[in-house]
């Protein structure tokens, strides 16, 4: 009799916690990530952030020991890739990561001319913290440096991402593979398409959204750009990917396209967030 | 440190370490390009040593903490999963699975499939369909990588949250009611 007593209360208390969380799950939604729940996050992350960040600098070369004896081959490859492209880089550049200042210059001078006239504010990743199912990384400003969600986020090369969600001292950035990011693309011959994540380390997939009245000739190698038009999130003309495949799609008229983000977010330590929002 | 609210803190301090361990370390431990669920773990350890009950509130705030940690999902969508694995596991041992290495192994492998499942079918009922927009394959890897995973991290977990429950002297759920008092020594579970 005891025994059923608990289990029964047992059952009541997971049916309840069940739904707080999807009460949660439903107000979080709701606000768009803003609100009491978008609140209760950013002084969560606040107060976590320093603790995660120096904990992934003391766990970090087990880590790589982990990472380097599960898939050596791979590490070689891209050890060999890395020692090829650091041979490449100028001194001066490789001296200028060593301070925020310096790291801004390199960056603007590596590569930000598509920034143009938009103020642009230097952050530092603190946090790498992409889960199976969602791409993103926390940076060290937040609002109280003026950092506010929706801004894009860029590095040397194009776009990394947008702004999540900004709180007082650091800021989350959903980066060009998680599977809800999307942006608007410029694609040849008039026409425009869209870009969305598939997950950390895969391909962008692109959808050609309208099509004047040919299909747009891509070509692999071909770089794409934002479109930039009414009621998209970033300006015109930042650099997205490289297109990595074409193929066509039987009974359509637009072609299977996929792109690689321009932008290697491990490489980055130092990224660029425009100060810009949607007119 | 002998009384329930001692108990209870040590839990709480585990659940931090464990999170923050999670995503400043363990996300960024891949294999096949997917990560281990250390935090899932927890809840499976408190249904294993505990019972239903106090794995249902472990996995409940466990996943709340990973939820405000984790901004491309919505607040509440782990806790919901961990919640609901944790209280299925602590179901089973409670009454149909008797505790050995080979079990705990087990059933850590088989929590973290169901709860990869659970999570990506219950956010998209609840609106989040950009958890499928990586495909089914993505999915599946998923699924048997983290529970290939789990099936080596389930056993030191369950010591771990052993140790946590057991090393003040108290043997208590967290609840305050609803789970199984410890034995005095588990032959075949460290």
């Amino acid at each position: 009799m005891i025994s059923h007593r608990k289990s029964l209360r047992s059952r009541y208390v997971v049916a309840t916690l069940l739904l707080v969380a999807v009460t949660l799950v439903a107000l979080d939604t709701r606000s768009g990530g803003g609100g009491i729940t978008g609140q209760l996050r950013n002084a969560v992350s606040d107060v976590v952030s320093p603790i995660q960040s120096a904990t992934r600098d003391v766990l970090a070369p087990v880590g790589d020991f982990l990472a380097g004896a599960v898939d050596y081959g791979t590490v070689s490859k891209e050890n060999q890739r890395l020692r090829d492209q650091v041979a490449a880089m100028s001194d001066a550049a490789a001296q200028a990561a060593a301070a925020e200042q310096e790291a801004a210059a390199v960056l603007k001078e590596q590569g930000l001319k598509f920034v143009g006239s938009i103020p642009t504010r230097t952050v530092q990743v603190v946090e790498r913290s992409s889960s199976n199912f969602a791409s993103n990384l926390t940076v060290n400003k937040g609002t109280s440096q003026g950092i506010a969600a929706g801004e894009p986020v860029v590095a040397a090369g194009g776009l990394v991402g947008m702004i999540e969600s900004a709180g007082t001292k650091t800021s989350t950035v959903r980066l060009l593979s998680d599977p809800s990011f999307s942006v608007g693309l410029s694609l040849p011959g008039g026409n425009i398409g869209s870009a969305s994540g598939q997950g950390l380390g895969r391909p962008l997939g692109v959808t050609v959204d309208t099509t004047s009245l040919k299909a747009p000739a891509v070509k692999v190698g071909d770089v794409l750009y934002t479109s930039g038009l009414s009621l998209e999130t970033f300006p015109k003309g930042i650099p997205v990917g490289k297109v990595s495949s074409v193929s066509a799609v039987p009974g359509s008229l637009e072609p299977h396209i996929t792109l690689t983000p321009l932008v290697d977010v491990a490489q980055f330590s130092y990224l660029e967030v425009m100060l810009w929002s949607p007119p | 440190m002998t009384s329930p609210l001692a108990f209870k803190a040590r839990l709480a301090v585990l659940i931090l370490v464990v999170v923050i361990v999670q995503t400043g370390f363990g996300n960024g431990l891949r294999l096949g390009g997917v990560a281990p669920d250390l935090v899932l773990l927890v809840a499976v350890g408190a249904g294993i040593v505990e019972g239903a009950q106090s794995a249902a509130w472990v996995g409940f705030w466990s996943g709340l903490l990973l939820d405000c940690l984790s901004p491309a999902t919505p607040l509440g969508l782990h806790a919901f999963t961990f919640c609901a694995v944790g209280f299925g596991v602590g179901s089973l041992f409670d009454s149909v699975i008797e505790q050995r290495k080979l079990t705990v192994a087990l059933a850590g492998a088989v929590a973290t499939g169901a709860a990869v499942l659970v999570y990506v079918g219950a956010g998209d009922l609840l609106g989040q369909a950009h958890l499928l927009s990586a495909g089914r394959s993505w999915l599946l890897r998923v699924v048997f990588v983290e529970a290939a995973w789990s099936l080596v991290l389930s056993v030191p977990a369950v010591g771990a949250y052993r140790w946590v429950a057991t090393s003040g002297g108290w043997r208590g759920v967290v609840s305050g009611g609803g789970g199984r008092a410890l034995p005095p020594s588990r032959p075949g579970v460290q």
